[in-house]
């Protein structure tokens, strides 16, 4: 992560950022996950108008499979989500995280973000307590638990 | 089903005896309350009244009829976010409640009627609250209906129109964590009192009292003590101890009576060595004053998150005022209401490991097993405790308190966490945790009926789920209780034999009531999940995954 911490959008400060994720975007070009399809999962809210900037800003596969994000993710995760969605994302009110495959890494950040409000459920927001950073290390810890899921299912199928 | 008769009073006829008890005990508070707590046709408060009994004295509706309830009408608060959760109060046929997001409403209690509805404009800002969309419940009293909001607000209307009488600002959720209110403020006398939520959340918190009449400030009384020795450093600007739930107003004694919320972090004990008052303490508060005359910590430097939110029942026994009060750690304290000394205390829940023993004559814990540092371990209960914060119920009649109750457990490990970057999301100070099943046992759930003095079941009804819905009892002989399925049922008194229940569609967490408009009685259900608890729990509990979200206040009576 060393070149992405040099030119991150995350390091200006806040009412910066948005501006600062869109040109960082330009400027570094968009960075595709070659090794997932992009197919977006139901039920991931998708608030207007943030997809296209975080898009651009996505770590790449290679950083959230990282074991020191993913570690990190976890610490937080249990501190801060676990009492909702219990350690391994297996409680809450939505399917299992394990039993979800090819999660879009944006969408999680995104609903982590911009929090969700579905029927009546109500997750609050927390991207004005948790940075963008620690929050795409939870992300890496529950494609880290999702993707468990995808190998699991992919042996059953015998690949 | 499991039904265990070991113990039953006499019941038949002891109205009267009942009514006499009743009187007798309004008698002194008459001159003081605001409202006519002595009408068996109203609900005047959130637990009915001042004693936390949840017990309606109507009687139209009995064990014979009860088979022929109906509903009557229904009312939609038209947003369902996190459910209904409140208790309605009923005054002189006009039902008033709160909806999601502080929606507040007078009903005609006879036809469903709305008579008007106040839609609080709130701060954006409340989008980032943990606790968020719910409130317990209004408190009508003095011409206003009183209620907290979701950022930080007590505000007062008009009973009679719904318009805004004042609207006093006591939060920044935007910097205090946790500083938004969920349960109805509490009238006493002229003051008007409220606690904030956060136990949970890296905050200090404080009672506010306002001047009923005016909004304007009258005391506020902290609840992280101002003592180095029960909080060393810098501790107590995190340490917790909101009071989330309403407590009670004792016009007898002219007291405030209410339970605060566990210390901050709530499993790590390391930088808060004390005892860390006044966190998971019974407060008795002068509300002229707010001078504190009596108070007993239940759980001195707790590190489990026990919190002493829940409802007090009042009760005179051999002329003595006691308190009886559960804790979420699971042991019930029954306390002089005049001393704060505790005469007994007996264990609610079937699986407990954080102390060997609570002493019954002193309340002291004895033999704590604490959590620690690098090492997981099991505790039971857990933080959801052997009961959620919906009350139960005591009937006169049976002198039988009825409750919900559930088993099951938690992991957990001390892990460091920094306040600074705890923002709105749960200080607990943990490395681990999850819930669990009770070691070498099933997760469970009940409703029993118990002697509150002793402990003594009289008879239990097991749940598939928690129970989270607040209990009623009538004069009618007649047990409500709302599940997690939505089903309310009604229950004999005497015996839990079931006679009736209806399909309300969505799991009950908020109050049962009942009350009487144009001479018939009726049952009145805040139904409609809503909820954290089911998301928390439902790791342990996966039937929780199917629970829907709704929100609709329904009342039942005779065909």
């Amino acid at each position: 992560m060393k070149i992405m911490k040099s030119i991150s959008p995350f390091n200006f400060p806040r009412a910066w950022r948005v501006a600062a994720i869109a040109a960082w975007g330009v400027f570094a070009g968009p960075q595709v996950w070659a090794d997932e399809p992009h197919i977006a999962d139901e039920a991931v809210a998708k608030p207007a108008g943030v997809a296209a900037v975080v898009a651009s800003a996505i770590p790449s596969a290679k950083d959230l499979a990282r074991p020191d994000w993913i570690d990190g993710g976890r610490a937080r995760f249990i501190q801060t989500c676990a009492y909702c969605h219990g350690r391994e994302g297996e409680a809450g009110k939505t399917p299992p995280f394990r039993s979800h495959a090819n999660w879009d890494p944006k969408d999680i950040f995104e609903t982590i973000s911009n929090g969700r409000k579905r029927g009546g459920n109500v997750m609050p927001t927390w991207k004005d307590a948790i940075p963008p950073e620690d929050i795409w290390k939870i992300v890496a810890y529950i494609k880290f638990l999702a993707a468990d899921a995808d190998q699991a299912a992919a042996k059953e199928r015998g690949g | 089903m499991v039904l265990k008769k070991k113990r039953m009073t006499g019941v038949k006829g002891s109205l009267a005896a009942a009514m006499a008890l009743l009187c007798s005990q309004l008698v002194g508070g008459a001159a003081v309350a605001a409202e006519p707590v002595d009408n068996p046709a109203n609900w005047a408060e959130y637990h009915r009244d001042y004693r936390g009994w949840r017990y309606s004295p109507l009687q139209q509706i009995t064990t014979s009829n009860v088979k022929k309830l109906k509903v009557a009408w229904i009312h939609q608060p038209g947003d369902i976010t996190q459910g209904l959760q409140a208790t309605p109060i009923i005054l002189d046929g006009v039902v008033y409640y709160i909806g999601p997001n502080n929606r507040v409403f007078a009903v005609d209690g006879a036809t469903g009627k709305e008579i008007w509805h106040y839609y609080t404009e709130l701060d954006p800002a409340v989008s980032t609250i943990l606790f968020n969309g719910y409130n317990r419940g209004v408190t009508v009293g003095n011409g206003k209906v009183f209620f907290g909001t979701l950022d930080g607000r007590l505000i007062a209307l008009d009973q009679k129109t719904g318009k805004k009488v004042w609207d006093t600002k006591l939060t920044d959720i935007k910097k205090c964590n946790g500083c938004n209110f969920t349960s109805p403020p509490v009238l006493a006398g002229d003051v008007i009192i409220a606690g904030p939520t956060g136990g949970d959340l890296a905050q200090r918190g404080r009672l506010y009292a306002l001047n009923a009449a005016t909004g304007e400030k009258a005391w506020n009384f902290e609840l992280i003590k101002d003592d180095p020795k029960s909080w060393p450093g810098t501790s107590g600007e995190h340490g917790g101890g909101g009071a989330w739930l309403p407590g009670q107003y004792d016009p007898k004694h002219d007291l405030f009576i209410v339970g605060t919320s566990n210390a901050a972090p709530d499993f790590d004990g390391t930088e808060r060595q004390g005892d860390n008052l006044y966190s998971a303490t019974v407060l008795a508060i002068e509300p002229k004053t707010g001078k504190l005359r009596w108070y007993h910590q239940e759980v001195p430097h707790d590190v489990w998150d026990y919190d002493s939110a829940y409802e007090f029942l009042f009760i005179n026994k051999d002329k003595q005022d006691l308190l009886v009060h559960l804790n979420k750690g699971g042991y019930v304290s029954v306390i002089d209401n005049t001393s704060g000394k505790v005469v007994n205390t007996w264990k609610f829940a079937q699986n407990t490991n954080w102390v060997d023993k609570v002493d019954a004559k002193t309340g002291e814990l004895i033999g704590r097993n604490e959590p620690e540092v690098g090492k997981t371990k099991i505790f039971c209960p857990s933080v959801l405790g052997a009961r959620s914060w919906n009350a139960g119920a005591y009937s006169p009649k049976t002198k039988l308190w009825y409750t919900n109750a559930h088993e099951f457990c938690e992991q957990a490990a001390v892990g460091k966490q920094d306040p600074k970057t705890a923002g709105n999301g749960p200080y607990f100070g943990v490395a681990d945790f999850g819930f669990v099943p009770p070691p070498g046992g099933k997760v469970s759930a009940r409703l029993e009926a118990v002697d509150p003095l002793t402990g003594k079941l009289a008879w239990s009804v097991d749940y598939a789920l928690p129970g989270l819905g607040g209990v009623l009892v009538t004069g009618g002989d007649l047990v409500f209780n709302g599940d997690s399925n939505g089903l309310i049922h009604a229950y004999n008194a005497a015996n839990g034999k079931e006679l009736w229940n209806f399909n309300a569609g969505s799991g009950i967490r908020g109050g049962i009531a009942s009350y009487s408009a144009g001479g018939k009685q009726y049952i009145i259900a805040a139904t409609g999940f809503g909820s954290l608890f089911p998301g928390f729990a439902s790791g342990v509990f996966p039937a929780f995954k199917e629970a829907k979200g709704a929100a609709a206040l329904i009342a039942f009576t005779l065909e």
